[in-house]
């Protein structure tokens, strides 16, 4: 089939390629079809494409690549949601936000990871119940401090 | 809905197996204390609304532009190998294709 994305153009997939969401991604109930586009090759950045509308697409990447220790447990009633077996088919991806303009306040919502089966191609947001994660964890803790250094640095002068 | 009202250290039961205790008042706060089995979730709406909120912007407004600054942040630049995602070779490779054919 194919599909038109406001960032990749038209696309056309295979149905087997599509994410089924059981659970939806939060403030978006009406869409259940996603697609993983990877736009840049050996980008840690992928897009979660929505095939219903176009114009929405999540950016989603894993922790682990930016070198933060980030697990959780799948409670087993959401698990059934997804009729997951083992963690071998499951493929777990945090959605991230950069602010236009501000790439050095790139965040990755760790409280809410989405989640998918990889053998029957259910997914679902999960919502973890620990108050220690954050959904906005900044990407770029350093950077961060530096910007707001250099800005104290320009309010001093 | 079911409006009651309750003193500190009152309970109150939910299908046979939630405990719900109010602990403490103090001003407008109130502190409950709340006994469910594991498999029960239990959130504070707050957060229902926090998700939301950040994924409406990282829906409808980061563009692959952006990625590329956030990317250009990165010091240590390593392949992308992560759990799993190696099982996506149909996903990955066909969208490839895709975008090297346009």
């Amino acid at each position: 089939m194919k599909i038109t994305t406001s960032r990749f153009g038209e696309l056309e997939i295979n149905e087997d390629i599509i994410f089924n969401f059981v659970e939806p991604i939060l403030g978006y109930e009406h869409l259940s079809k996603f697609i993983l586009v990877d736009n840049v090759i050996e980008s840690p950045f992928k897009w979660l494409q929505s095939v219903e509308d176009g114009s929405i697409a999540f950016p989603v990447t894993v922790p682990g690549y930016f070198g933060f220790d980030y697990q959780f447990v799948i409670p087993d009633d959401e698990a059934k949601k997804l009729d997951l077996t083992g963690p071998n088919e499951l493929l777990s991806l945090n959605i991230a936000y950069i602010p236009p303009g501000k790439p050095e306040e790139a965040s990755i919502n760790l409280l809410g990871p989405v989640i998918i089966n990889l053998t029957n191609r259910k997914a679902m947001q999960l919502v973890l119940v620990n108050d220690n994660l954050s959904v906005r964890h900044k990407l770029f803790p350093d950077k961060n401090k530096e910007a707001v250094e250099s800005e104290e640095a320009v309010t001093k002068s | 809905m079911l409006v009651l009202t309750r003193k500190t250290g009152q309970k109150l039961i939910i299908n046979d197996n939630i405990e719900v205790i109010i602990l403490e008042t103090r001003g407008d706060s109130v502190k409950i204390g709340i006994k469910a089995p594991r498999n029960v979730s239990i959130y504070r709406e707050e957060i229902y609304e926090e998700i939301k909120k950040a994924n409406y912007q990282s829906g409808k407004s980061v563009l692959d532009s952006d990625i590329d600054s956030a990317l250009s942040l990165l010091e240590n630049k390593k392949p992308f190998d992560t759990m799993n995602l190696d099982k996506l070779p149909k996903v990955v490779k066909a969208l490839n294709e895709q975008n090297i054919d346009k």
